[in-house]
């Protein structure tokens, strides 16, 4: 339960309202202390160090660190996993006897790459439970129920983080398939808070609701937080939930290092710096973007003693800012923009996938904006688009033309769509999200 | 830090019943009974320490998985998953080619199966290992065709079953009651106190009971598939029904 008592508005407040200078000492130590670990354990840090000339003796502090240790990303993990047949992609620290758990990653860019992982009870990497901050923020509290939505294939780190509150879970699967039950168990239990309804959750909620005669806004009476994450929450679904009465709270990866979420002043997600060190880089090169700028996410795990990764450029280009939030907390806050590697080129116009949801979520045939940006290259004369349809009384060719029309408008550039049934969209990813680029 | 006087239950999940599927209520003590009887049922497929296991599940079916992975835990045995749908296919035949010593894949169902059919994978390479596969009713069927010998691996309501090497029934985890009809309908209740109160479920499937003790020594029920069996497809058909 909280250090601070069930009245307190944070769960751990020593770390939590860490003065920076006092955070970034914290940070030092651990930094230095984990460069060590790995570099002794981690053949991929050897080879990625040696190449570059560096070694733990050449980093002192984090100023040492931000100058000359070298980067990492998830192609020179999969390279190293393919050159050396090493499954964990050089990263594990610990013999393999020592682990508890071989989860992997969702596959939206690619294969799934795994995760090792060490004692069960080590909710987020860290072994204190860095999410439950989070819920607690939100506003749960012992005795509550927290619904779970989710998949296996990362692990069920639920019942520690629940244990730690002192709320019951409640466990379902995620799949717009469970949202009866959802439903029906809300009416029932009454919980607290939700993990997570992902975009075609959302969907689904909204059509469910609609086919069973419920208001979402009784529906959601209860709760004092609705957690998304997978990908952004649109404009459409946005308003509608507003509507509805729901606080929505947006979680987000930060690479496969941690994890963070937005607080109820809903002013950027916050990550929890004493588990990690966050860096924004110039997408296109290594200086660290102004506070507030546009920046290529890169972390460092600081706790993470079964397969730290250091200096991991996550590919999500986001705006972190460390000024202290309302909220009294001081650790960063970032918005997500998208990731790096989906950007297409049109025309000279650089586009981010984001950047087409106002003009597909305004065609009420494809509302729930699920499409995806067919990107062979990165630059193209043409944008062309693929876009999930829901039901219609126009034909599957005024649904495009109007589509193309509104994107070509909104973004300027020549436009092609594809429509297909939405459904068929859904089946390419994983359940909570949806490729949002493809090579065809 | 622990708050388990606050919390009220270690967690509410779901399980199939042939009334639909149903919430089940587990408290901290129903969980410690079940990694109990979770630790037989992996003694059950010699998995040891320092070995793998893969659970192909759903996460509604926590209540059922959680204990086998705490008991897991328990005996330094490494958990992995995947879920048990089609999409999801891929990350099973993957996972069963990278896992180290994994020595089980339990839980394969029908819809894993129609998966790996879709991304035309030949399912008896998939699981060509030396890994004990223990499917589903449905599942456990099929694979024999696939030349995959399989155990039958069962969850009747929140029971779970899983075949010795006898490879003559499921044996049914200890603290779980069950009645048979002559439909072949199976009733299931705790047979101690637990959060779910005096609930009875109705097991999905048909089922035939096997009345003889095993030749493995356990005393625990033991059932086999009735519909399985009727298609003559399974190993277990030569067992008489109790």
């Amino acid at each position: 339960m909280s250090a601070a008592g069930a009245g307190s508005r944070y769960f751990d407040p020593a770390i939590e309202t860490m003065p920076r200078d006092t955070l970034a000492r914290l940070q030092e130590d651990r930094l230095l202390d984990t460069v060590r670990y790995a570099y002794a354990r981690s053949g991929l840090l050897r080879e990625v160090w040696g190449e570059a000339g560096v070694t733990p003796d050449d980093v002192r502090s984090i100023d040492d660190f931000r100058e000359r240790a070298p980067f990492i990303d998830k192609n020179c993990i999969r390279a190293y996993r393919d050159r050396h047949g090493d499954p964990y992609g050089g990263v594990l620290c610990v013999p393999e006897s020592e682990l508890k758990g071989i989860y992997s990653t969702s596959g939206t860019t690619g294969d799934p790459t795994l995760v090792p992982s060490g004692a069960p009870p080590e909710p987020d990497g860290g072994g204190r439970g860095l999410l439950v901050r989070s819920l607690w923020e939100i506003g749960v509290r012992p005795a509550d129920h927290i619904m779970v939505l989710l998949f296996t294939f990362r692990g069920n780190v639920w019942p520690q983080r629940a244990q730690a509150l002192g709320a019951t879970p409640v466990y379902l699967d995620h799949s717009p398939a469970a949202i009866p039950r959802f439903i029906e168990l809300s009416q029932q239990l009454h919980p607290s808070c939700v993990y997570h309804l992902s975009p075609p959750l959302l969907a689904a909620v909204e059509e469910c609701s609609r086919r069973l005669g419920i208001d979402p806004r009784d529906l959601f009476a209860g709760y004092k937080g609705v957690m998304s994450g997978g990908e952004a929450v649109g404009g459409r679904m946005r308003a509608l939930l507003d509507s509805w009465g729901v606080d929505l709270f947006t979680f987000t990866a930060v690479g496969d290092v941690s994890s963070g979420v937005d607080c109820r002043e809903h002013q950027g997600v916050h990550v929890w710096e004493d588990a990690l060190l966050l860096e924004n880089l110039d997408p296109a090169g290594t200086d660290e973007v102004d506070d507030g700028g546009i920046g290529e996410l890169t972390a460092t795990a600081l706790e993470n003693r079964v397969a730290p990764l250091i200096r991991y450029r996550c590919d999500d280009l986001a705006r972190v800012t460390r000024a202290m939030c309302g909220c009294g907390r001081t650790h960063s806050r970032i918005s997500p923009i998208g990731r790096k590697g989906d950007e297409v080129i049109v025309e000279g116009r650089t586009i981010l996938p984001r950047d087409l949801g106002p003009a597909v979520e305004s065609v009420p045939e494809t509302e729930a904006g699920f499409f995806q940006v067919i990107r062979p290259s990165r630059e193209m004369s043409v944008l062309r688009v693929r876009v999930g349809q829901r039901a219609s009384t126009r034909t599957a060719q005024r649904v495009r033309d109007d589509v193309a029309e509104r994107v070509a408008t909104l973004l300027g550039v020549p436009t092609e769509v594809e429509i297909v049934d939405v459904e068929e969209l859904l089946k390419l990813g994983p359940p909570h999200k949806i490729p949002r680029v493809t090579q065809r | 830090m622990s708050a388990r006087p606050t919390q009220l239950l270690w967690g509410i999940s779901e399980i199939a019943t042939l009334d639909g599927p149903q919430s089940f209520a587990m408290s901290f003590d129903d969980f410690e009974a079940d990694v109990a009887s979770a630790d037989d049922v992996l003694q059950s497929l010699g998995v040891a320490r320092g070995d793998s296991v893969l659970a192909v599940s759903t996460f509604a079916e926590s209540g059922v998985y959680a204990p086998v992975f705490e008991a897991a835990w328990r005996r330094g045995i490494i958990v992995s998953c995947a879920e048990a749908t089609a999409a999801d296919a891929y990350r099973v035949a993957l996972l069963i080619r990278v896992l180290p010593r994994l020595r089980s894949v339990v839980g394969i169902n029908d819809a894993v199966l129609d998966g790996l059919a879709a991304a035309e994978q030949d399912i008896s390479s998939v699981f060509a290992g030396e890994a004990v596969v223990a499917a589903r009713p449905s599942a456990w069927a099929r694979l024999p065709h696939a030349g995959v010998p399989a155990r039958l691996w069962v969850h009747l309501g929140p029971a779970l079953g899983v075949e010795c090497t006898e490879r003559a029934g499921a044996h049914i985890a200890s603290g779980w009651h069950i009645d048979s009809d002559a439909e072949g309908i199976l009733t299931i209740n705790a047979a101690t106190e637990r959060a779910c109160g005096v609930q009875r479920w109705r097991a999905e499937g048909r089922w035939s009971r096997v009345a003889q003790p095993c030749a493995c020594g356990r005393t625990t029920p033991r059932v086999v598939a009735r519909d399985a069996n009727d298609a003559g497809t399974t190993t277990a058909g030569a067992v008489p029904p109790g």
